[in-house]
């Protein structure tokens, strides 16, 4: 008996000793930014790839930035390109230091771009590095970059949040950074003073910062690998912002019943990436053009946008959305039309078997086969949605959830007749996506293989990289995307958008051009 | 007795020695050729050349045998490799999640066993009455409720509504509470109903009836009914030490407890190998060995086992 | 002097409604040792244990069992405990599971004497070897230190006799005391028995099927047959000229096999 009283006793203790350590947490969160992210920083070298973007984005800057209006300067104050194209020389800022004390310069440039030239394979999947010359110190402030051929995405590429950002030559070791860093100095906004490996990181304002100091004090990254407890945690203030892309963070019908509650603010960007789904023209059914434009007429995109995606996505009507530099071609929409691909099969000469309800051709039936990473619950209803459709016009689809690790091959081996497809998202498109066309190991390559003029393609995308002159450019962008459009190989979907959402008391919550950046730098809190 | 210990000692070597191999051995079951996966893990092409370093890198090239014997010795020492997400040694990695989950676990052990035996003890004593079943009842629901769903319910009470603790992370001492209570939520009804249905039936043997007959008191008999009712209770108890340790991953998930569990399920959808292997090894050395005190707790806890020696 | 009168006695099992015993009276006088023969499941045990509160909730307990002019039936938890501690001591059938498997037979022992009788430990100990030797138990130090299964059912049973004799009690009951034994170990306890009774001032209530053993150790004998008392009388009377039939179905089939049993035992009777 004795000991429950003794029990009870010490857990109401507890509770008490509890109840008074929670009421100082209220006062800290104004100058501090408390964000939620499903991931921890890890190692946030900027010339390698083991950790977070947005983080990486805090604390090191590049020469120029990507902005909606374009390319504009940043750690460089201004650029001449030569006239072939091959040398860009760039004037950079004298006021910029390190983190370290360690002065910004010409120098420190040039030993960063070294760094990075020295791990080349890994960075293979961006073309500018393939082309890189030569590194020039030109004199204190002044650095040149000399390509082997000119290149016109070069700026765009430097601007990326990896790999091209500076880290103090003095966190360097071994002269190198491929094989590791002693320290994180950048010349960023922000300095990241504390890592709590899989915990926390606390990032905090860089005083000695050359541009607009942040308006908050710090930025408290918090590790919560469960969606559901970040959101409970917004619910209780303990977290004043959440930000993600693709459902990373939130799931969709949480954001819009975060929405419709009116208690939180939730923003959406400008269209990111496209959504699609890649037809393989080099499978026996599938590489039939009519088979690939019935397709185009009989998913019902509009549900899909309502349906799954909770209206927080657009549909799509090409590939690339018009915002996305080159590709406003007013190519024409193929719209939901299922009386028009049913029309386009029996023209094809797949007849209606009005016993199952699928079509048939020779004996053969017009079954195919789409696979989704299995770890994707969104993909995994899409999937069914579009299943679906299909059979509305008499198309079997089976659909099959794999390892991401499986998915993956599946994307290099060519096996599949619809795979899903994702753009890089801006401001890697379109020239990454399309130059990513030409490479085997990937599902778009694989899918494109079955075309006529294949090789052609890639060709002309190869060009147009180097091609120097604007007009020229447009032009060939211009056919590239309008062959994939008429061959109807990819089935565009929706354009996705990064979501954030946040208490109202933050404000200047905004989007960057790129997903994977949190531009923490402008948000402060209303002190209202 | 010590000879009954130094004999269990001896007899789980061969059983350590089979495990290390099956745990190497699961780097080579998978279809997939690990030294892809450590290039894909870090988004890096796996061209021809890239994935023929690694597998030089990570000695694949080399026969089965040579590398099992490199790895258990490797091993012994500590050194179980590096991960292949970030190239920390996995020993390390291991080592700082790990007093995490101990952390946890020893907290919902300890909640566990005092209020499985509180409660077994409350409903021996008022057998058959409301406390009785209302506890039974009570311990029913808990059972069959998910984790995870307990987990958020309990942050959406007692940190939203009642605004006493902290949702998740570690971040005060209080933080522990919540992510223990789950934990323990679901062996507190297992135990309640062993501890509970022994004492229960020992109330009728003829020790109990004899002790009354000789006039003992009520405590004094329940300390001995239950100390009857433990030997079943304690190899469970025993055996859920390492399941404590080991499964964690939905609660350390939920509260962001920077644990283990955490560890290895990242591990495990990253096709982190070395860090797999390792976690796979020492939970099973876990288990072994807490069989293994289990067994001579026993012994030394109930006089009749001891008759092995 | 009547030690404990029970009259009108009836027990009931609620949950099934059996009738477990049926209107039994009878009286101990000090001095005069009772015993209680029937068949199993007879009502035997359960008289005495209903009489001692030594029965499960849902038994009911009818009538009145006066001890020392308060009756048992209507006494409060701690009166009746205070009675079986010190008063009244019951040695139970099946040695080999009376005791606690986890403690040590000392243990056990000195706990309950220190618990009745309010010594210490060291004093405990003490009485407990006394106790041990007074019933015939050589190495009394060894056996204290044995754990229950190390032991045999005679010794365990010998135990049991140590400690109820232990307190001094009024009454020891032993039920069943030489049923779970083999014969020579029988022979031996029965001499423990009336060894006890002729030095000690306790009066006993023999529980037995075994006619032989009543007709050994009592005085005076109750027959239960079916939950009811057929007869009651002084045991030579009884055994010798039985008055209702069931008495004498059971002295005359039994009187055979205690024939040879007591030759044996006039052999050779206690040692004093």
């Amino acid at each position: 008996m004795r000991k429950i009283n003794i029990g009870l006793l010490s857990v109401l203790f507890l509770f008490l000793l509890a109840s008074c350590s929670n009421s100082e947490n209220d006062k800290a969160a104004k100058d501090e930014i408390v964000y939620a992210s499903s991931k921890d920083i890890r190692d946030i070298n900027p010339h390698l790839y083991s950790g977070e973007m947005a983080a990486q984005n805090m604390v090191f800057e590049s020469l120029v930035k990507n902005t909606e209006d374009g390319v504009e300067p940043w750690l460089a104050e201004s650029w001449d390109i030569s006239e072939d194209g091959l040398e860009y020389t760039f004037h950079l800022r004298e006021d910029v230091t390190f983190s370290d004390g360690e002065k910004f310069n010409a120098e420190a440039v040039k030993q960063n771009m070294d760094a990075i030239m020295d791990n080349e394979e890994r960075h293979a999947w961006l073309d500018l590095v393939n082309l890189i010359d030569e590194n020039v110190v030109v004199d204190e402030y002044t650095y040149k970059l000399v390509l082997k051929h000119p290149y016109y995405p070069t700026l765009t590429e430097l601007g990326l949040t990896r790999p091209f950002r500076f880290l103090s030559p003095n966190d360097f070791v071994d002269g190198t950074t491929k094989d590791g860093i002693s320290g994180y100095s950048g010349t960023g906004p922000w300095v990241l003073s504390e890592h709590k490996e899989n915990q926390e990181a606390v990032f905090t304002a860089n005083e000695e910062y050359w541009g607009e100091q942040p308006k908050v004090n710090a930025v408290r990254w918090k590790v919560m690998p469960d969606h559901q407890t970040i959101l409970l945690a917004l619910e209780k203030g303990e977290v004043d912002l959440i930000f993600g892309s693709d459902g990373d963070m939130i799931d969709l019908d949480s954001f819009s019943a975060l929405e419709e509650q009116g208690e939180y603010v939730t923003e959406m960007s400008e269209p990111v990436a496209s959504r699609a789904i890649l037809l393989n023209s080099n499978r026996p059914i599938t590489g039939e053009i009519e088979v690939r434009e019935a397709l185009q007429y009989a998913v019902d995109k509009q549900s899909i946008a309502d349906g799954i995606l909770n209206g927080s996505e657009s549909v799509a009507p090409t590939l690339l959305a018009s915002t996305v530099p080159y590709s406003d071609l007013g190519l024409e929409e193929r719209k939901y039309d299922p009386d028009k691909a049913n029309n386009l099969l029996d023209d094809a000469g797949w007849e209606l078997n009005s016993d199952d309800g699928y079509r048939y051709k020779d004996g053969e039936k017009l079954e195919l086969n789409l696979y989704y990473n299995s770890d994707n619950a969104q993909e995994k209803t899409i999937s069914e949605y579009i299943q679906s459709d299909l059979r509305e016009i008499g198309v079997e689809l089976h659909i099959t959830g794999e390892q991401k690790q499986a998915f993956l091959d599946r994307q290099k081996s060519g096996e599949f007749d619809l795979q899903y497809s994702l753009s890089w998202g801006t401001p890697y498109d379109p020239q990454s996506y399309l130059s990513s066309w030409r490479i085997p190991a990937h599902g778009d390559y694989q899918a494109q293989t079955g075309l006529d003029k294949k090789a052609w393609l890639d060709e002309t995308i190869t060009d147009l990289m180097i091609e120097h002159d604007e007009e020229n450019r447009e032009a060939m962008y211009a056919e590239v995307l309008s062959y994939i459009h008429d061959e109807a190989v990819y089935i565009p979907l929706t354009y996705s958008r990064t979501k954030a959402v946040h208490r109202p008391e933050l404000q200047g919550v905004t989007f960057n051009v790129s997903q994977y950046e949190v531009p923490f730098e402008n948000m402060y809190f209303d002190t209202e | 007795m010590k000879r009954y210990i130094t004999k269990r000692i001896i007899s789980i070597i061969p059983l350590l020695i089979g495990i290390s191999f099956l745990a190497f051995i699961l780097i080579n079951l998978s279809e997939s050729d690990p030294a892809e996966v450590a290039l894909r893990v870090n988004e890096i092409t796996p061209t021809e050349t890239a994935v023929a370093e690694m597998r030089e890198e990570l000695g694949l090239d080399k026969p089965f045998f040579e590398r099992y014997i490199t790895w258990v010795t490797s091993s012994i020492k500590g050194d179980f490799g590096n991960s292949f997400v970030n190239n920390k040694p996995v020993i390390e990695e291991i080592g700082q999640a790990l007093p995490a989950t101990l952390m946890l676990a020893l907290v919902a052990f300890v909640m566990i066993v005092f209020i499985s035996v509180s409660a077994s003890i409350l409903c021996t004593i008022y057998e058959g009455s409301i406390i009785d079943r209302t506890i039974r009842g009570f311990v029913f629901i808990a059972e069959a409720m998910p984790g995870y769903w307990i987990g958020l319910l309990l942050i959406w009470f007692f940190s939203i509504k009642l605004n006493l603790l902290p949702t998740s992370g570690m971040s005060s001492w209080t933080s522990v509470i919540l992510p223990a209570v789950t934990l323990a939520f679901a062996y507190i009804s297992t135990y309640v109903r062993l501890i509970r249905n022994n004492m229960v039936q020992n109330k009728n043997e003829n020790f109990v009836l004899y002790a009354k007959a000789r006039g003992m008191k009520e405590g004094i008999i329940l300390k001995r009914i239950f100390k009857n009712s433990l030997q079943s209770a304690i190899t469970a108890l025993g055996m859920s030490i390492p399941k404590l340790i080991a499964g964690t991953v939905i609660v350390e998930n939920i509260f962001a407890w920077p644990g283990i569990g955490r560890l290895s399920v990242t591990a495990i959808f990253n096709y982190d190998y070395p860090v797999i292997q390792a976690y796979v090894f020492l939970m099973a050395v876990l288990f072994v060995i807490c069989n293994l005190l289990v067994d001579i707790v026993t012994a030394i806890f109930d006089p009749r086992m001891r008759k092995e020696v | 002097m009547v030690m404990l009168e029970v009259k009108n006695l009836s027990i009931q099992d609620t949950q099934s409604n059996e009738v477990i015993v049926e209107d039994i009276s009878f009286k101990l006088e000090r001095g005069r040792s009772l015993g209680i023969v029937g068949e199993s499941g007879s009502g035997k045990s359960m008289t005495v244990k209903g009489m001692l509160g030594l029965i499960a909730p849902w038994i009911t307990v009818s009538g009145a069992a006066y001890f020392e002019d308060a009756d048992m039936l209507r006494m409060k938890t701690k009166s009746i405990r205070d009675i079986r501690a010190r008063h009244i001591s019951m040695i139970l059938q099946d040695a080999m599971s009376a005791f606690d498997s986890l403690d040590t037979i000392g243990k056990q022992m000195q706990e309950t004497l220190c618990e009745n009788l309010i010594i210490s430990r060291t004093e405990a100990k003490q009485v407990s070897l006394r106790e041990l030797e007074r019933v015939g138990i050589k190495e009394a130090a060894q056996v204290l230190k044995k754990y229950p299964h190390q032991l045999s059912g005679g010794m365990l049973q010998r135990c049991m006799i140590a400690i109820a004799a232990a307190v001094q009690p009024d009454i020891i009951i032993a039920d069943e005391p030489t049923t779970a034994l083999d014969a020579i170990t029988q022979k031996e306890v029965i001499a423990t028995f009336q060894h006890l009774q002729a030095q000690s001032g306790t009066t006993f209530i023999f529980i037995s099927h075994d006619l032989g053993v009543i007709q050994q150790l009592t005085e005076d004998v109750l027959v239960m047959k079916d939950a009811k008392q057929v007869e009651y009388g002084r045991t030579e009377n009884v055994f010798q000229h039985p008055q209702n039939e069931y008495t004498k179905y059971l002295v005359d089939t039994r009187i055979k096999l205690t024939r040879a049993f007591e030759q044996s035992m006039r052999k050779d009777s206690y040692h004093a």
